[in-house]
């Protein structure tokens, strides 16, 4: 498989930060009552999360390993404020609804973990496509999941009402860990069930090549030795 | 280790990098600073703009006259006269105090109003706009919609200076609402005080936040001074009637409640308790009373009433000895 469509299946569905390694709970569990400030959090996560990796993975031969982790802070830190500032700027509405989950983006450990996992690893072209992968699949699960806790919670899509009848017990952040909990089980689920029609599919062929039936009809390696 | 051992050494390395990495983030963040910098005329317009959408408005930004802008029930931030296709409202920055959990609620109050001063006096017209901004500990504010807001604007007899009130309007958040009534008759204490031109009744006088001053009368006799007060509402109780007198001591030497603002007989029947309580007690003793344990009688706020109409008598002896003689 080519190695960049692996990095981003990986970043948005199967090391999914959001539903499968259960990172940046905080502005999980804080946001997803509505589903506009789910995506506005999302889209500050990928454009982040992009930058730093591309620029740590650029300095990654020159920041000594012993300081690595507080180079990395600076950077996802100056980061998190150039956002802020251009936010605060140009998009003030943005800016008020995402409050200081905006600002606690700096610690929000996808980004320190996808600079220590893989950008410091990996070249600068690969990290960005990591970085934005990562960045889509906590975008679309914070998003899914607002929009589930804003339907049920307040009978409203990004804003517009949709129905009277609403679970307001869903809108709050007790609401929202019963939503992202459940999130967490169906998108285990559908990952697990999809790897696992992979591996029987993987293992099946495995074992024609070894009885010498190839379903493409070319000659096996043991027929070949043989 | 030597000089030069250091500068070879991963010590040394690890700072350098560090110190530009810092160095190189700080020039960067401080030239996006002088450019995308918000001044505050950008983030008053851009406030201002929510509370009219959709409409281009002029205004010119007033400063705010500190006699009149901070009391215990509320307090003025900005002032702001509208100009242009609004001409005669005013906007105002209100912060509501006496919410739920002693929180508050911030607003931005449009004002009609007849502009004058102290020899051409102008008249407050009414509130045409409510706007909650923000609030502090409101857990229920949610509940308050603008028919809410409406209705108390609605209750208003624009009669002088009758007080906003909340008494009958039901919807889950008391406080919060008695917060934001306490931002309308602040922004309409303001108005009428600074761009009318009205002297109100007691001005300067201490403790007026729950004083009726229209319906407030004063008498004086020898040392003795009698007044007639007429309390606001708060929250839930409407006002009091209450005959005060304080003796040349500065105590409390008789306290009568004529009317009880109470809800209920049986929140006006514990007022009988503050009665006992106030009577004979100077300002201090007052002041000390509303943070008191003893003045828990089941009726809070009925007793904030009764005791600031008392605190009102007690505080203001001498200036009303001097202006009623």
């Amino acid at each position: 498989m080519n190695k960049y469509k692996k990095i981003t299946l990986d970043g948005i569905f199967f090391n999914n930060p959001t539903f499968i390694l259960v990172l940046g709970t905080c502005p999980t569990l804080g946001l997803i009552s509505s589903a506009l400030s789910a995506l506005e959090m999302g889209l500050a996560v990928i454009v982040i999360l992009t930058l730093s990796n591309v620029i740590i993975s650029a300095l990654r031969n020159l920041i000594p390993n012993e300081v690595r982790i507080p180079c990395y802070i600076v950077v996802i830190a100056t980061l998190v404020t150039l956002i802020r500032m251009v936010l605060d700027k140009f998009l003030p509405d943005v800016y008020e609804a995402l409050g200081g989950f905006l600002a606690l983006i700096v610690v929000n450990c996808i980004i320190l973990g996808r600079a220590e996992a893989f950008a410091n690893k990996h070249t600068v072209a690969e990290s960005a496509v990591d970085g934005l992968s990562n960045g889509v699949g906590f975008t679309m699960a914070l998003t899914a999941m607002g929009i589930i806790c804003e339907f049920l919670g307040k009978g409203s899509l990004f804003g517009f009402e949709i129905m009277p009848f609403s679970i307001g017990m869903l809108s709050t952040p007790a609401g929202a860990f019963i939503v992202f909990g459940l999130s967490i089980c169906a998108f285990t689920a559908i990952i697990d069930k999809f790897q696992r029609g992979a591996r029987v599919k993987a293992n099946r062929l495995a074992r024609e090549n070894l009885m010498g039936v190839n379903a493409a009809g070319e000659q096996t390696v043991e027929e070949v030795k043989a | 280790m030597t000089a030069k051992e250091f500068f070879k050494s991963t010590a040394f390395k690890c700072i350098a990098v560090l110190l530009s990495i810092v160095l190189i983030c700080g020039i960067l963040l401080t030239l996006c600073n002088a450019l995308f910098f918000v001044t505050d005329e950008e983030r008053t317009a851009r406030a201002v703009a929510k509370v009219f959408p959709g409409e281009e408005v002029t205004y010119t930004q007033d400063e705010v006259a500190a006699k009149y802008a901070d009391t215990a029930s509320y307090s003025v931030s900005q002032a702001f006269t509208m100009t242009g296709s609004r001409k005669g409202q005013y906007l105002l920055n209100v912060t509501g105090k006496g919410g739920y959990s002693s929180g508050t609620v911030t607003c931005w109050i449009l004002i009609e109003a007849v502009s004058g001063d102290t020899t051409n006096p102008g008249s407050f017209t009414g509130i045409e706009k409510v706007v909650v901004t923000a609030n502090t500990n409101q857990s229920f504010i949610n509940y308050i919609g603008e028919d809410d807001i409406q209705a108390v604007i609605d209750k208003q007899e624009n009669n002088g200076f009758t007080n906003y009130d909340t008494s009958g309007i039901k919807t889950g958040a008391t406080f919060s609402l008695g917060a934001i009534a306490n931002a309308m008759n602040g922004a309409k204490t303001y108005t009428e005080s600074v761009y009318c031109g009205l002297v109100q009744p007691f001005d300067g006088y201490l403790y007026t936040d729950l004083i009726n001053r229209n319906a407030t009368t004063v008498e004086v006799s020898g040392t003795d001074v009698t007044y007639h007060v007429t309390t606001g509402s708060n929250i839930e109780p409407s006002g009091f009637v209450i005959d005060i007198t304080v003796g040349a001591d500065g105590k409390i030497s008789s306290y009568t409640i004529i009317t009880n603002g109470s809800t209920g007989q049986s929140y006006s029947d514990l007022m009988a308790d503050i009665v006992t309580l106030v009577t004979g007690k100077s300002q201090e003793e007052l002041e000390s009373l509303l943070t008191s344990n003893d003045i828990a009688t089941g009726a809070t706020h009925s007793n904030e009433l009764c005791v600031h109409a008392a605190l009102f008598a007690v505080a203001n002896y001498t200036t009303a000895l001097a202006d009623y003689s």
